[in-house]
């Protein structure tokens, strides 16, 4: 039996009743509640509509009565008060009464304003005090203290006139300037300084007027006494009767410092009508504020006494509501949570247990209802997962694998949209291009190209992806690309396109190939050379020797007529004959050292024909141009069976009887000369042995007799050129083989030389 | 003034037979008394020099005239031995060869070559410059006297 079912069954109707009755008067409540919140918000209505136009009054009161003060204030700062002054101050009065009526009006029976209207009257009455201080008093005063300072002025520049006369006079009649006129000037600087201060401030406090009092004494003082020094009379009067002018203006009746006495009284004492205007002020707002205190709070009182009711009211429903839970938890934990708890525990255990990974735990699937199919459901869920971890995991580990390998490769590899924006840009990238990856992903892969070329690819791009005509894909290209600081370098590219779930990317993996290049280059340049001068030298020794030869030939020519010609005369002087033998001798030996060179040096020019020679035929040929000489020294050649090999016929017969023809000639005179050639099959090439029983040689010579005009022996011990090794060298070479000789002192030598056997092949390759 | 007293002896190193011929004529002609000793390669002369071989009643010579150029042990290396050598290299080496490569020039200098002469083309001027050489080397230069 399903599990709802069970429970319905098991509520009985009488619990029902009972849940139903507490449902009812809980609604009942309720409803008393909201009645008497709208009760309240009704009260709230009539007391704000009381309350506020009392505070919009009170406000307008405060306003007008700092508007008054405002307006007062600012005629003790104006020095130009005048009659529409007094014009507008009424103005302002009027508003204050009438703001005060209507105050007055709206206030309720009960709460007192009359408070206010002292110190407002306070206020009102101080005005006109305010206005006779300012615009009477301060206004005579300050007249009478300008005349004084104009009158100050005048005498000052009077008395200065008169000693600059003076002094001019005292100039043309060379007589030396008088001393009073320095000090006179002096004090009537001090005087001018102390008028300025006045002038300048336009109020000086009590301690500075004083101050100001006590030098003007002094400096008037000063110019008395200097009256004494002046000899002209008439100067003398003029300036005591002005310096007496000077005094009077501050002993006279209101005085000049009398005057800043009075000017400063005058501004205490409108400065402390101004206070006590503020305190007035002041005292007014406080007794509005306090009023309106009264007014809040008798409407909070009333709002509290609503509020009350309400509390009451959301209490009981909150009673009645903690009840009807507690019951119907009561009954479900009674009746139906025992069975269900504890599989749904089990059930919930289980669940906990899969999400953190433990798909080793059992699952209780017993049972037909609805936890049994949740269980059921969950075992199905816990097999899944197991099977999708399993592959999740191939899956990250294939993807680190691989984001290693494209990590860590030493090519660059970037990855574009069919948009041509980059997409991934690997290590080794940001080492080629200098960016960083981040600078270049979401970008366009023309970035990493020179200005020429970005125009070309996007052109490439949308060609391949309209037409499908491929360029460069699927196929390595060498490009050009450029790095962040601007250089410019090549670089291998293969570009492949990869579908991945039909979108198309393209993948490019990058080499940079400056330093290949850079060595291709050089090394081509380097053969260039090479080839050149080779072909230089080669044309050089070619030429060289076909011109050398004719000289030559008439030197030696004309020598040998020479000696006939003199015939007997030249039998019988030695010195002749020895000069004779040196020119012949020299002649003849310059004529062998150019055969060998070009010999040498034709080597070169005829590797073409190439043919396959027998060995044994060519020992056999050797032998037989030497037959003459072998039978004089009853030397002989002999040889192991030799193989045919690939080569130069011509050159190899040379090979041949140089070598052989060495071990016949290094002999000692006492000796038997025997040749004996051998060959070994080295796989890849033959190794040919020339042994001869000869004189042989210190191994230190070992290498260097193979080097052009080397010699070991003197010429009149062996004859030669020192050409022929040089000769054989080059033939081997030519034949893709080495050359290099056993020795040692009087025990014969060893020349061993190897032929490769695919030379044809070798020579395609180089 | 040391050696007027007594015959110069001379070391002339020489392969080629024309040149010796050249050089013994022009000693010959010399005002000066001298004897020419002659090594053809560069083995003799050395034999000559450390008195072996045949040659241990040598006398250490005053002046040597070394060619470069000859079969197997050549100047080059006869050179670098006598001036690696504690008495002997107090022995002046006049290079005598027909090479004109900087290589030789500035080579031999580099192993103390005494001074590098180029020979003459000509035998007027070859005769010249050997008798130069000789009235330089035996008569104004002040030689040390190793044959006590």
């Amino acid at each position: 039996m399903p599990l709802i079912k069970k429970i319905q069954s098991s509520i009985s109707l009488k619990l029902f009743l009972a849940f139903f009755i507490i449902v009812f008067l809980s609604l009942l409540s309720l409803l008393v509640t909201i009645n008497s919140l709208s009760k309240t918000s009704d009260a709230q209505y009539r007391l704000t509509q009381e309350a506020l136009p009392l505070l919009r009054t009170s406000n307008a009161f405060s306003l007008s009565l700092f508007e008054y003060l405002a307006l007062l204030e600012q005629i003790t700062t104006n020095q130009n008060a005048n009659a529409t002054f007094s014009e507008r101050l009424q103005a302002r009065e009027d508003k204050i009464q009438t703001n005060l009526e209507a105050l007055q009006e709206i206030t309720p029976k009960e709460l007192d304003v009359t408070p206010i209207i002292k110190p407002l009257e306070d206020i009102i009455n101080s005005s006109s005090q305010l206005q006779s201080l300012i615009i009477i008093d301060r206004a005579s005063i300050r007249s009478t203290t300008n005349q004084h300072v104009s009158n100050i002025r005048e005498n000052i520049t009077d008395i200065r006139k008169k000693i600059r006369r003076h002094q001019i006079i005292a100039a043309s009649t060379t007589q030396e300037k008088p001393s009073f006129i320095a000090p006179i000037e002096d004090n009537l600087l001090r005087l001018d300084e102390i008028i300025s201060q006045y002038t300048q401030a336009q109020f000086l406090d009590l301690d500075e007027v004083k101050y100001l009092e006590s030098r003007y004494t002094i400096a008037i003082r000063n110019i008395t006494q200097q009256l004494t020094q002046i000899k002209d009379s008439e100067l003398r009067e003029d300036i005591a009767l002005a310096t007496n002018q000077l005094f009077i203006q501050i002993t006279d009746k209101e005085g000049f410092f009398e005057c800043l006495v009075r000017l400063n009284e005058n501004i205490n004492s409108i400065n402390s009508i101004i206070q006590k205007n503020k305190n007035s002020e002041q005292t007014v707002n406080l007794i509005l504020g306090q009023l309106l205190e009264k007014v809040g709070e008798r409407t909070n009182s009333q709002l509290n006494n609503f509020t009350h009711i309400i509390n009451s009211n959301i209490q009981l429903v909150i009673g009645i509501m903690i009840i009807i839970v507690t019951l119907t938890v009561l009954i479900i934990h009674s009746y139906v949570i025992p069975k269900i708890t504890r599989r749904l525990q089990r059930l919930t255990d289980d669940t906990n247990h899969i999400a953190s990974g433990d798909y080793d735990r059992i699952i209780d699937i017993s049972g037909n209802d609805e936890i049994a199919q949740m269980a059921k459901a969950l075992d199905g869920f816990k097999y899944d997962l197991i099977a999708k971890n399993k592959s999740d995991k191939i899956v990250i580990d294939k993807q680190t694998r691989l984001r290693n390998i494209i990590n860590n490769a030493v090519d660059g590899l970037i990855t574009i949209d069919n948009q041509g924006i980059v997409e991934s840009f690997n290590p080794a990238c940001e080492k080629i291009f200098g960016y960083s990856a981040q600078e270049v992903i979401g970008n366009n892969i023309n970035l990493l190209m020179p200005t020429l070329y970005k125009a070309e690819h996007d052109t490439y791009l949308n060609n391949y992806l309209s037409t499908g005509k491929k360029k460069i894909i699927g196929i390595g290209r060498e490009v050009k690309g450029r790095r962040k600081n601007g250089e410019i370098f090549p670089m291998d590219l293969s570009i492949s396109e990869i579908d991945i779930d039909g979108s198309i990317i393209f993948s490019g993996i990058v080499r940079d190939i400056t330093t290949r290049k850079q060595t291709e280059s050089d090394r081509e340049k380097l053969i260039d050379k090479l080839v050149n001068s080779n072909n230089e030298l080669e044309r050089f020794a070619f030429v060289c020797s076909h011109d050398l030869q004719e000289p030559l030939r008439m030197i030696r020519s004309f020598s040998e007529k020479l000696q006939n010609y003199m015939g007997h005369e030249f039998e019988k002087d030695e010195k002749t004959k020895k000069y004779f033998h040196f020119i012949t001798e020299g002649a003849s030996r310059a004529q062998q050292l150019i055969a060998d060179i070009l010999s040498y040096s034709s080597i070169d020019n005829d590797m073409q024909a190439l043919e396959t020679v027998n060995c044994e035929e060519l020992i056999l040929a050797v032998k037989e141009n030497m037959q003459l000489y072998l039978e004089e020294k009853q030397g002989n050649i002999t040889f192991d069976p030799l193989p045919y090999i690939e080569g130069n016929k011509t050159q190899l017969f040379q090979l041949f009887q140089n070598l052989i023809n060495n071990g016949m000639k290094y002999q000692s005179s006492d000796n038997t000369p025997l040749v004996h050639i051998q060959a070994l099959d080295q796989g890849s090439y033959w190794q040919f042995s020339i042994t001869d029983n000869g004189i042989g040689m210190e191994e230190r010579h070992h290498k260097k007799i193979f080097d052009v005009f080397k010699r070991l022996h003197r010429k009149n011990q062996f004859a030669g050129t020192g050409v022929g090794l040089s000769i054989c060298k080059k033939i081997v070479e030519r034949h893709s083989g080495d050359i290099w000789v056993s020795s040692e002192k009087g025990k014969g030598s060893t020349f061993y030389f190897t032929i490769t056997k695919n030379i044809r092949g070798e020579d395609n390759d180089s | 003034m040391t050696v007027n007293a007594r015959l110069a002896e001379i070391l002339l190193v020489e392969d080629n037979e024309g040149d010796i011929e050249l050089t013994k004529e022009a000693f010959e002609e010399a005002k000066f008394r001298n004897n020419l000793h002659i090594a053809q390669d560069g083995e003799e002369a050395l034999d000559f020099l450390f008195k072996r071989n045949g040659y241990e009643d040598a006398l250490t010579p005053d002046i040597v005239l070394l060619d470069l150029n000859l079969p197997a042990t050549d100047g080059r290396e006869v050179l670098e031995i006598i001036k690696a050598d504690k008495h002997l290299k107090r022995t002046p080496v006049i290079v005598l060869t027909s090479s004109q490569a900087d290589k030789d020039i500035i080579g031999s200098y580099d192993l103390h070559a005494n001074c590098y002469i180029v020979k003459p083309v000509d035998a007027v001027k070859f005769m010249d410059v050997v008798q130069h050489v000789e009235n330089f080397w035996v008569d104004i230069v002040c030689l040390p006297n190793q044959n006590k």
